[in-house]
């Protein structure tokens, strides 16, 4: 039997889970990039992030380019998380073909 | 517990984000707009100086050539220029994953092309529908990352060369110098006005969002 407890609870929500996917297609993203991607508002994308961040699952880069700009990448933690998340969910989908 | 059916949601949300992030647009409204321009000019330039107006019929095929590949050259830099703006702007790196991408999937096509040009230079009637399938084909080879836009427009183009293919090649065809002067209509309304409707479908809205601060 299947233990369904190993869903990761914290990329397992629908926002986060869209952030995480998007930060696993690239190597970083601009909080604007990934704001308009995903239809977020600020504080929503902020709230989600800031998760992912305490949780080690993301790490921050504040650069000064032609104005301040904060890019967010995976972490080791994060990517390997984010697999894991992946066979899980395949995992299910198997089982309820059985 | 999570059923399969949410399994499965969560599983196409991340087919798609991933789909959706990893879109790279080769040809921005802007270069088309001006690659567009250009080729009509060219177009002109060429209609008015081939035999029996200017040019000497000797020269006609390196002048016909010339004014194309200048088209060609113009539209790279235009193009390249716009990238690194955009890079920029994005704050990424001038070539990017998406970028290696691109070129990967046109190089065959741009290829074979120079070597057709290379070796066809005596018949230069022939050479342009080759220029327009090939470049619709590449257009088309990058179809797994492109925007639908960009695919539509390699569609156009093979489409374009195929038609143009058969005109040549049928029985009305006419004599070399008449053909030459079709195959250079053939590239302007190709390449011109293609990339100039190309452009005013892709142009940039304005966009409504407003920038509220909220960066942590």
């Amino acid at each position: 039997m299947f233990d369904f407890d190993k869903l990761d609870k914290i990329i397992h929500e629908k926002g986060r889970l869209g952030i995480m996917t998007l930060l696993a297609s690239r190597p970083s993203w601009a909080f604007q990039d990934l704001k308009s991607e995903l239809g977020m508002s600020d504080g929503n994308l902020v709230t989600h992030l800031r998760t992912l961040h305490d949780n080690g699952y993301v790490s921050v880069t504040k650069e000064m380019l032609d104005r301040p700009q904060t890019s967010y990448a995976l972490t080791a933690k994060g990517r390997k998380s984010f697999s894991e998340y992946l066979s899980v969910l395949e995992q299910i989908v198997k089982t309820g073909r059985q | 517990m999570p059923t399969r059916s949410e399994a499965e949601d969560n599983l196409r949300v991340i087919r798609s984000l991933m789909e959706r992030a990893t879109i790279y647009r080769a040809i921005s409204a802007p270069v088309a707009l001006a690659g567009g321009l250009a080729s009509l000019i060219a177009c002109s330039i060429v209609s008015t100086g081939l035999p029996p107006f200017k040019v000497d019929p000797l020269a006609t095929p390196l002048f016909f050539f010339s004014a194309w590949i200048g088209v060609l050259v113009v539209t790279v830099f235009i193009n390249i220029f716009f990238l690194w703006k955009e890079s920029q702007v994005r704050g990424g790196p001038f070539i990017s994953p998406g970028m290696l991408a691109a070129v990967y999937a046109l190089a065959p096509c741009w290829l074979v092309a120079a070597i057709l040009t290379a070796f066809w230079m005596k018949i230069p009637w022939l050479v342009p529908m080759f220029w327009m399938i090939l470049y619709g084909l590449g257009l088309l080879a990058t179809r797994y990352f492109a925007p639908h836009s960009i695919v539509l427009l390699g569609w156009a183009f093979v489409a374009g060369g195929l038609f143009s293919l058969l005109i040549f090649m049928g029985p009305s065809a006419g004599e070399p110098i008449l053909q030459l002067h079709t195959a250079n209509l053939c590239m302007g309304g190709t390449f011109g006005l293609f990339h100039i409707i190309y452009a005013a479908c892709t142009w940039p809205r304005k966009s409504t969002t407003t920038n509220s601060g909220g960066e942590p």
